[in-house]
This record gives C-alpha cells, sequence and structure tokens, in this order.
C-alpha cells in the first residue's frame, strides 16, 4: 500500500467493551448509541486541518475481544498515534493496555516521538469506579505519554482528547478546526467491502 | 546393539528431552543407547508407538488431547473446554459482555500453565468469569488448526457468501461441509455451537446477542491460514455471518439426521438415479450413525462409561444394520485414524457419480451408495460377474419396493407381470435340472452369467409359454393370473434370493446395452423407465376404461329400471357384483383374480331367484342376461385390451432379453473361439514339447555315443602307451 503522506492514521486499542467505538463514534459523529455491539474492526475518515493545510484524520477502531497478533502489528506499524482505552470500572482492562503497550514500543522502537492518550472511560459511571485517576496518572508516567479521563456518554473530554492527540505530534501542526469547514465522513466498512471483493 | 533394558529408580535426564513426567515417575524404563543420535531415534519411535507423551493441552492438535484424554473416560471435548464450560454455565450465563470483556490476564496465564503441566485447576467462587471465558478463547485461538481447519475455511466462507441468496439451501450445504470435519473437531465445535446458543438465550441480561457472540467468537473458530490482515478483514464479514449462523442453527446444523427438508436440493436439478431412488433415502440417517459411531455415541450418551464399552457398543451397532455388512474392522480402525468416516468409507462406485454433482451432494449419495440398494450400485457391481454376498443382501430388498412401486402405477396388469416374475423365479428352479447342462442353483446364486444362462434358455422360453397362454386363452388366464398372484403371495418370501438374481440380471441386461440401445437414458433407470412408463400409461387408460364400463354398466341398469320397476331384488343381485368387482379392479391389485373367479358363477347365483320370479317377467329376465351377457363381453373385451397390453410390454421385455441373449450368444462364441484359440496353442505346445523331447534324446544319445566311443580311444591310447 502506497504511503499516503496525507493520511493522520489514529488507532484506538483497549479491551472489549470499554467504550473504543463509542469514543469514536462520539467524536466523528457527535453520537453515542447505547446498545452494545462488538466491532470487528472499522475506519473513520475526518478532514482536518494539518501545516496550514488539509488531511485526512483516519481513525482505526480496532477489536477488543480477540486479538490478531498481526492485524496488531499492522495497524501499530501504520499508525502515526494511539489511543489507549481502558474503562475506569474496569482494572481488568488497563491491565489489558499493557500487552499492548509494549507491543507498541516493540514495534516503533521508541515512543518519544509518538504521540499515545491512556484513555480512562466511563468516567460517569463513579460509582463503579475501579480505578484511580492517580493510577491511571501514574502508568501514564512510566509509559511517557498523556493521560485523561473521558465519556463517550457524556461527551465529556472527548474532542478534547482528539485535540490533545494532535498536539503531541511534533512533525506536523494540526488542528481539528478548519475554519468551520468541518466535514465528518464517514466511510465505515468501505475498507472491508473493498477487501472483500479482492477475495 | 548396545541396548541395555533395566529398570531406573533414579531420573536421568540425558538424551531425553520433554518427557519429564514419563521419566519422573518410578520405575520408568530406562534405556542406554550408545550415541545421543541413537537414544534420539529410540525415543521418537518410542513416542510414535508406545504412547502419547502429554505436552500440554494448549497449542496442541485438538485430536492428540481428546485422544490423550481418554484414560479420564470418554469425552467429546478436551477437559479444559468442559471445565470452563461447565463453570460458565454455571455462574456466569448472565454476566454482562460474556466472551467479550477481558479476563485477567496474569490468572489466564497462570491456569493455562497450570492445564499445560497435566494438572486441573479447579475454578472456585474467586474465579472471575471473564478469565474463564478468556481461557476458553485462548484455547481455541492456540490450536494449531482451528476448528474449522484451514483447508475447510475456503469452503466455509464460500457458503457464507451464498447465504444470503438460498438460505435454506445453503444451510444444508453448510451443514454437510460441517460433517464432513474430523470428528473431534466436529464435536468440539457442536459443543461450543450449543453452548454459545445457551449463552445467547441470556442475552437480555448478558447483553450478547448471537450476533455478537459471532463477532467475538467467529474468529477463534474461522480463521485463515494466511495471517495477512487482508485476509482476515476479508474474511471478517463472512465469519461474522457464518458463525451466527452456526449459533442460531445449531441444533439443524449439528443434528445427526439431516432434515430432509432442508438438506436435500431440489431433486430436478440432479441427474434422475438419485430421484428415482427416493424409496432407498430413508433408511439413510440411521446409516450416518452407523458411520460415525464416534459422533454418535459420544454425543448421543455423554454420560457414557470406558472405552471398552464404547468399542463394544460399536461394534454392536454395526452389528445390528448387518445388512450393510460392511467395513466394521474400517469402522473400528477408524477412531484410530483421525480422518472423516466419510473419507475412508466413500465405496468405489459411487465415486465416479457423486462427482458430477456439486461436493454438497456427497453425503446423500453417500448415503444411497453405502446402503446398497441403489439400483447403479447394484448394476456396477454386478457387472464385475462376481456379486458377493453383501451386495446380494441388500439386493435382495430390493425386489419389493419396487413391485409395490409397480402395483401402485399399474393396478391391472401388475398381476400378471408379477406372477410372470414370479413365475419365471419359480420356474428357473424347475428349469434347471430340465436343462440340466445349464448348472446348478448354486452358481445362480453366485454369478450372474448362469442366471443369464437360465434365463435366456430354460426360463425364458418358460415364460413366453406363459405369455402365449395367457395371451390366447382368455377364459384360463384368470385362473391363470390367479395362480401367478397366489405364487406372489406365497412367494413373496421365498422370492427374494431367487427373484432377486432374475432381477438383477434383468437390471443389468440394459447396462450391457446401454452403448447401442439406449444410450440415451441412462443405465440404471432404463429399466425402470421403461416398465414404469408403458405402465402408468396402462394404468390411466384402464382407469378410464373402467370408468367408461361402469358408466355403460349403470345406463344399462338404469334402463333396466325403467323397464321394470318391481324389480328390486334382481338388481340388488347384480348392484353389488359388477360396480364392486369394477371398483375393486382399478383400486387393489388383488382382487381382480377373485372378481374374475366369482363372475363366472355369478350367473348361477343369478339364476338363483329366477324359478321365483318365473312367471313374472321374462323380458326382464331376458334382459338382464343380455345385459349381463353384454357385462361379460365388455369385462372379457377390457380383460383382452389389458392382457394385450400386457403382452406388448411383455413382448418388449422379451425383445430386451432376446437382445441380451444374442449378446451372449456373441459373448460365449467370442469364449469359445478363444477356447479353441488355446488349445490350438496347447495342442501347439505339446507338440513342440515333444519335439524338443525327441531332440534331447536323440542329443543325449549321441553324447552317450561320443563319450563312450572318447572312452574306448582313451583306453585304446592308454593300452597303446
Amino acid at each position: 500500500m502506497p504511503e499516503q503522506s496525507n493520511d493522520y492514521r489514529v488507532v484506538v486499542f483497549g479491551a472489549g467493551g470499554v467504550g473504543k467505538s463509542s469514543l469514536v463514534l462520539r467524536f466523528v459523529k457527535g453520537t453515542f448509541r447505547d446498545t452494545y455491539i462488538p466491532t470487528v474492526e472499522d475506519t473513520y475518515r475526518q478532514v482536518i486541518s494539518c501545516d496550514k493545510s488539509v488531511c485526512t484524520l483516519q481513525i482505526t477502531d480496532t477489536t477488543g475481544s480477540h486479538q490478531f497478533p498481526a492485524m496488531q502489528r499492522l495497524s501499530i506499524s501504520k499508525g502515526h498515534a494511539f489511543i489507549l482505552v481502558f474503562s475506569i470500572t474496569s482494572r481488568q482492562s488497563l491491565e489489558e493496555l499493557k500487552p499492548i503497550y509494549q507491543q507498541v514500543l516493540a514495534i516503533k522502537g521508541t515512543v518519544e516521538s509518538i504521540p499515545i492518550m491512556l484513555v480512562g472511560n466511563k468516567s460517569d459511571e463513579t460509582a463503579q469506579r475501579e480505578v484511580e485517576a492517580k493510577e491511571a496518572e501514574a502508568q501514564a508516567t512510566a509509559w511517557k505519554c498523556a493521560f485523561m479521563e473521558t465519556s463517550a456518554k457524556t461527551n465529556s473530554n472527548v474532542k478534547e482528547l482528539f485535540q490533545e492527540l494532535l498536539s503531541l505530534e511534533k512533525k506536523r501542526d494540526m488542528s481539528l478546526s478548519i475554519d468551520g469547514k468541518r466535514s465528518g465522513k464517514q466511510k465505515r466498512a468501505d475498507k472491508l467491502k473493498g477487501k472483500c471483493s479482492i477475495m | 546393539m548396545g541396548l541395555s533394558c533395566f529398570k531406573s529408580w533414579k531420573h536421568d535426564s540425558t538424551g531425553h528431552k520433554g518427557n519429564r513426567d514419563v521419566l519422573a515417575s518410578p520405575g520408568s524404563y530406562f534405556f542406554l543407547s550408545n550415541s545421543a543420535g541413537q537414544g534420539d531415534e529410540w525415543l521418537k519411535s518410542l513416542n510414535k508407538g508406545v504412547w502419547i507423551p502429554f505436552t500440554g493441552v494448549f497449542g496442541q492438535r485438538l485430536e492428540e488431547t481428546v485422544l490423550y484424554e481418554r484414560r479420564y473416560g470418554v469425552r467429546l471435548v478436551p477437559l479444559v473446554v468442559e471445565q470452563c464450560v461447565n463453570f460458565i454455565r454455571e455462574r456466569g450465563l448472565h454476566e454482562v459482555g460474556l466472551f467479550r470483556q477481558p479476563g485477567q490476564a496474569s490468572l489466564v496465564k497462570e491456569l493455562q500453565e497450570a492445564f499445560d503441566a497435566g494438572e486441573r485447576p479447579s475454578f472456585d467462587s474467586s474465579t472471575d468469569v471473564h478469565t474463564v471465558a478468556s481461557l476458553l478463547k485462548l484455547y481455541l485461538r492456540q490450536l494449531p488448526e482451528p476448528l474449522v481447519p484451514y483447508r475447510r475455511y475456503q469452503d466455509f466462507l464460500l457458503c457464507g457468501q451464498k447465504l444470503s441468496s438460498d438460505r435454506t439451501l445453503v444451510l444444508g450445504e453448510l451443514r454437510n461441509l460441517l460433517h464432513e470435519l474430523p470428528v473431534a473437531n466436529f464435536n468440539l465445535l457442536n459443543f461450543i455451537c450449543q453452548f454459545l446458543n445457551e449463552v445467547q438465550s441470556f442475552s437480555s441480561s448478558n447483553k450478547m446477542s448471537g450476533q455478537n457472540l459471532a463477532t467475538v467468537f467467529g474468529p477463534n473458530i474461522l480463521r485463515a491460514k494466511a495471517e495477512d490482515p487482508q485476509s482476515i478483514m476479508g474474511g471478517a464479514v463472512l465469519v461474522q455471518v457464518l458463525m451466527l449462523e452456526l449459533i442460531r442453527e445449531h441444533e439443524s446444523l449439528f443434528a445427526k439426521i439431516p432434515p430432509l427438508i432442508s438438506a436435500r436440493p431440489p431433486g430436478g436439478s440432479h441427474a434422475s438415479p438419485s430421484a428415482l431412488r427416493q424409496p432407498h433415502l430413508h433408511p439413510s440417517p440411521c446409516l450416518r450413525q452407523l458411520s460415525m459411531p464416534l459422533i454418535v455415541e459420544r454425543s448421543g450418551e455423554p454420560g457414557q462409561p470406558g472405552a471398552d464399552e464404547q468399542n463394544s457398543s460399536c461394534i454392536y451397532t454395526a452389528a445390528a444394520k448387518s445388512d450393510v455388512s460392511f467395513g466394521r474392522k474400517r469402522l473400528l480402525g477408524h477412531r484410530y485414524t483421525s480422518s472423516h468416516p466419510e473419507n475412508c468409507f466413500y465405496p468405489l462406485p459411487s465415486s465416479s457419480q457423486p462427482l458430477q454433482h456439486h461436493s454438497d451432494r456427497h453425503n446423500m449419495d453417500y448415503h444411497q451408495y453405502h446402503m446398497g440398494q441403489g439400483p447403479s450400485s447394484a448394476n456396477v457391481q454386478a457387472s464385475t460377474n462376481s456379486l458377493e454376498l453383501q451386495d446380494q443382501l441388500p439386493d435382495s430388498s430390493k425386489p419389493r419396493p419396487m413391485l409395490m412401486g409397480w402395483a401402485k402405477a399399474w393396478p391391472g396388469p401388475t398381476e400378471a407381470s408379477a406372477g410372470f416374475w414370479s413365475s419365471g423365479a419359480a420356474e428357473e428352479e424347475g428349469a434347471v435340472p430340465r436343462t440340466a447342462s445349464e448348472g446348478s442353483s448354486e452358481a445362480q446364486e453366485d454369478s450372474n452369467l448362469s442366471a443369464y444362462d437360465n434365463l435366456d434358455k430354460g426360463s425364458l422360453r418358460q415364460r413366453m409359454e406363459d405369455v402365449s397362454g395367457g395371451h390366447f386363452e382368455t377364459n384360463d388366464s384368470g385362473g391363470h393370473i390367479g395362480m401367478c398372484e397366489e405364487q406372489v403371495e406365497v412367494e413373496e418370501e421365498g422370492q427374494t434370493r431367487d427373484s432377486s438374481s432374475s432381477w438383477s440380471s434383468c437390471e443389468i441386461l440394459p447396462l450391457d446395452e446401454s452403448s447401442d440401445a439406449l444410450g440415451a437414458v441412462s443405465p440404471d433407470v432404463s429399466p425402470k423407465r421403461l416398465k414404469r412408463l408403458p405402465s402408468s400409461q396402462v394404468a390411466e387408460e384402464e382407469n378410464s376404461d373402467n370408468d367408461d364400463h361402469e358408466d355403460n354398466n349403470e345406463n344399462d341398469e338404469d334402463v333396466d329400471d325403467d323397464y321394470n320397476e318391481d324389480d328390486d331384488d334382481g338388481d340388488n343381485v347384480h348392484h353389488p357384483t359388477s360396480p364392486a368387482s369394477c371398483s375393486v379392479l382399478s383400486d387393489s391389485p388383488l382382487s381382480t383374480g377373485s372378481s374374475e373367479v366369482f363372475l363366472p358363477s355369478g350367473p348361477p347365483d343369478l339364476q338363483g331367484p329366477e324359478p321365483d320370479s318365473q312367471p313374472r317377467d321374462t323380458h326382464s329376465l331376458l334382459a338382464e342376461l343380455r345385459q349381463q351377457m353384454a357385462q361379460q363381453k365388455a369385462e372379457y373385451q377390457a380383460r383382452i385390451q389389458r392382457l394385450e397390453r400386457c403382452n406388448d410390454v411383455l413382448e418388449r421385455q422379451v425383445a430386451v432379453l432376446r437382445l441380451s441373449l444374442e449378446q451372449q450368444k456373441c459373448s460365449r462364441s467370442v469364449a469359445e473361439i478363444k477356447i479353441r484359440n488355446m488349445e490350438q496353442a496347447k495342442a501347439d505346445a505339446d507338440f513342440r514339447n515333444n519335439t524338443l523331447q525327441r531332440e534331447m534324446e536323440l542329443f543325449f544319445q549321441m553324447h552317450g555315443d561320443i563319450k563312450r566311443r572318447g572312452g574306448d580311444e582313451g583306453g585304446r591310447g592308454g593300452a597303446s602307451l
């Protein structure tokens, strides 16, 4: 696949059911669905401003329930930035991120110049909280990445999360706003279909 | 050889790798080899032949695990799976995100290691359901080959692709695909899908609908060998669709007995042989059971004890259906070969035909062929000229259904023809002693050729006589037919062997001449076609004839009624006889004879009341008699027509038989010529032999002469010296 320099690829990782899709959907479409549907893999595209021009922000929503090592490796090697999502209601989901982080580290060699966000989702569900913000922050420091708590349900910190992620990218100057010309283009499952026809 | 074998109490690991549990046990045998390489070789062969080394559960081949765990009792699925499922069933069915949310990775790893070390860690109340679910998924994921083997992956995907077009058809296909899986895989997949179906039923509380479970579980069960993203993502959607069907349609897909309606493809799309063999389809489900002893027993009674009993019960099932007494050894052998029963069970004759069909038809065809009842298989086997007993047995059951079919399609002449066949069969025996040179009846059983001979010369003549007799002597024919009927009834029991030989020989005929006469029709169909088509026509015509006949009768009677209104008694007398005989005639073949038997005796019956009513009206009597005569005439005409038609059919059969006779004669002359040639060759060889012997004698004589002369000369020389 030829490298499209115009694309900025963000990959969302996390255990099953932590709200990866909800976060992405909230960001891309501004909606929240209370359904419970596991994802195979979806890719969303959005136009953002980049170096006084525009480029495509490509968000890959991965599957959390089962790992294909090959798929994971590919996503990591092609990704420019990563969002590691866990649910504050599940300590286990934070644990699940550790091997993924290790994988990113192994493939990228270093995480110094790579924007990574550790995200504690479901911040609205305080009653079921299992992971304190402090713990997660400590983890983020250990991983040399940023941390943020979000809630896709209440739309808290979602846009900020992506804004922050883009600001972490030092090689390019990127911003979500493109002079009000924000057009969310969802090409969900297009990729899948295209590949189906290959078979 | 340097092999010293003694009991060792010490643990010595030199040259022994990865067998710690074997060596660790006290009293293990210790083999001392000269070199390390030799030792490794020994170890390899030991591992292969003597025991199955326990090298863990995760990442091991499923079959090996199942085989290994036999020692703990007969199980459908590996212990780890069973344990996980039981635990989840007990505690976790209501857990939100079951199989979606992750378990404790560290604990999963611990459990995995414990299982791999041969332990059986127990899950207690503190164990997280998601951990156990993760363990289960991990096990499936780590199988060296997924539950749907790589080589089958594409077939399944194709199935998934077609699912949207014709669901029932494709589900049948999918079912066949599933049943072609290796036994261990089938069992585990069955087990898991059943469980997932259960999980899905709690989706209101656990939020894991069939769709969700399919998404989460599908890739663990169906995955491509190539781990490139293209193939993974390409198949992902179809995998999900397929998995959903596996869960949702679990019961029908994994059922042992195929749902006939959904599984059977539309009959019209296939070659006629299979369509014509519908009656033989019914026994197939049990056969399926027979052919898959492992699945049947184990899925049927999970709690069934001991492997030994399993063996014996397998023998029992095989023996119970001993009419297919076929490869029992292979059956047993199969359980140690991992291949699917069907792979080793395809009988050779079938292999050519199902190949023409779509692969999904294999199962059905397989059933049919396995039964050995299909006419074509009988033909194929018969054409080898050596009908083995096992073929004969299914054969013997064949004539009956076919006769039944005849009876249905062909009410009138059936008796005649059935009588024809049975009488032919009966007289075959009689013909044998009459034409003593034809060979004994034993030969008849053994080979078809002798049956042919009998047919051609002895019984054929007999049959011709029968037919001609039946044709010309109409009065007698009734009795004759009746007799034939009785023969049918009596000999229906004894018919099996004799008529089976005659039947099979008859069916072979078209096979022999399929090249010239009946090229268009497939060999095994042609005989039936030949007979059935005309027969059904005859039946229709006959029915209409009967109707007409009845109409005539009624008209006549109406006229009668007009003439004599008082004559109720007389009407009562013959009303029952004529229409009843007619209707019975068309309904059941057996009553024809009876109607013909008591019709002649009808007039005497009517004569009985005659004296009483003599003064009343002679006209009415006359009319009655006339009418009766007309009736009889019509009946006789109908019978004549029927017999003529019957005759036509029989003539056609005779023609077929003649053709075969000709062919047989041809082959006989060929054989005679060959024999003559052989004899000639033998004579030549004898002659040459004699000549050689004479030459040799001559030679030895000369040799002796020369020697003697030489000796004489030497003696003379010595004397001179």
